[in-house]
């Protein structure tokens, strides 16, 4: 099986699966109303299939950004795989979503939610990739 | 002077410094029309929204954010070895294409935020990081190996 960034396709494939699941319970069942209500976004329609698309393309894509962090610090353990994915989402995705909410005023609890979604979502993409890397990557641990 | 993931802290500060004024010249001055037409805003709006926020909060805030961003690139590139100012520009770049971008794009793909929105927030991202990289790389010394 190919390898992209030390890490084999198989487990990038699972870990976008993986990630884009965790979406779909957070978005479409444990916080979807609290989600609509704060975006003002309506729910309850079938989803259209470019949307569906463009979810797993733009899962698919972190998934990348994380197996290239992985690859630079030679990970493969699950602890340190997993470790790195944590401090990844606490210092680069989550000020980024902070954004909206210290310039445009934006609802806090949003904020928790889109918050909680990447953290628990890198940290498992992280373990299922962490499987993936074969014997090649030297742990720094 | 102490260092956090490889690099000076001063480093660090400058890299947020320098992401943080890029910023203000990208959103104030030099995009600030296109994004408050994104928006559906007007500059009064804007300046009342500014208000209502606060002055010091949009200030501080976006300044600790950009520290925060800083540190979270000075991890990547500690765990990278990086310290030429190519490999430390070229592995925020990646950053910023293959994390920043994706996540920004949740809000165009659910929230329907417009795709000129997006460019104009993920250009400032990018040329962010680089400037943020390319200012670390100057600050990570000699003991980091460059894997180039």
């Amino acid at each position: 099986m190919p390898k992209i960034f030390g890490t084999n396709l198989l487990g990038i494939l699972a870990a976008t699966i993986v990630f884009y699941t965790v979406g779909w319970l957070w978005y479409g069942m444990l916080f979807m109303e609290q989600w609509a209500a704060l975006t003002g976004t309506e729910t309850g329609g079938d989803m259209e299939m470019t949307t569906i698309i463009g979810g797993l393309l733009i899962t698919l894509l972190q998934v990348l950004g994380i197996s290239y962090i992985l690859q630079h610090a030679g990970a493969s353990t699950l602890a340190t795989c997993v470790k790195i994915c944590a401090i990844i989402a606490l210092l680069l995705a989550l000020p980024l979503l902070a954004y909206a909410m210290i310039y445009e005023n934006g609802p806090r609890a949003l904020f928790h939610i889109d918050a909680s979604h990447i953290f628990v979502g890198y940290i498992l993409v992280g373990a299922v990739l962490s499987f993936f890397r074969g014997k090649d990557a030297i742990d720094d641990v | 002077m102490p260092k956090l993931f490889g690099t000076n802290i001063l480093g660090i500060l400058l890299g947020a410094l320098a992401m943080w004024l890029f910023g203000s010249l990208w959103y104030g001055g030099i995009m600030n029309e296109a994004w408050l037409e994104v928006n559906n805003m007007t500059k009064e709006m804007a300046e009342a929204k500014l208000q209502e926020t606060g002055m010091a909060k949009s200030l501080i805030g976006g300044f600790l954010l950009s520290l925060l961003s800083t540190i979270g690139l000075s991890y990547v590139l500690q765990q990278s070895g990086a310290s030429l100012l190519a490999t430390c520009a070229k592995i925020c770049a990646i950053i910023a294409a293959l994390v920043v971008l994706p996540i920004m794009g949740y809000s165009v793909l659910h929230e329907g935020y417009p795709v000129k929105g997006l460019m104009i927030d993920f250009t400032y991202v990018f040329i962010g990081f680089i400037l943020a990289g390319a200012v670390m790389s100057f600050f990570r010394g000699k003991d980091a190996i460059d894997p180039t």
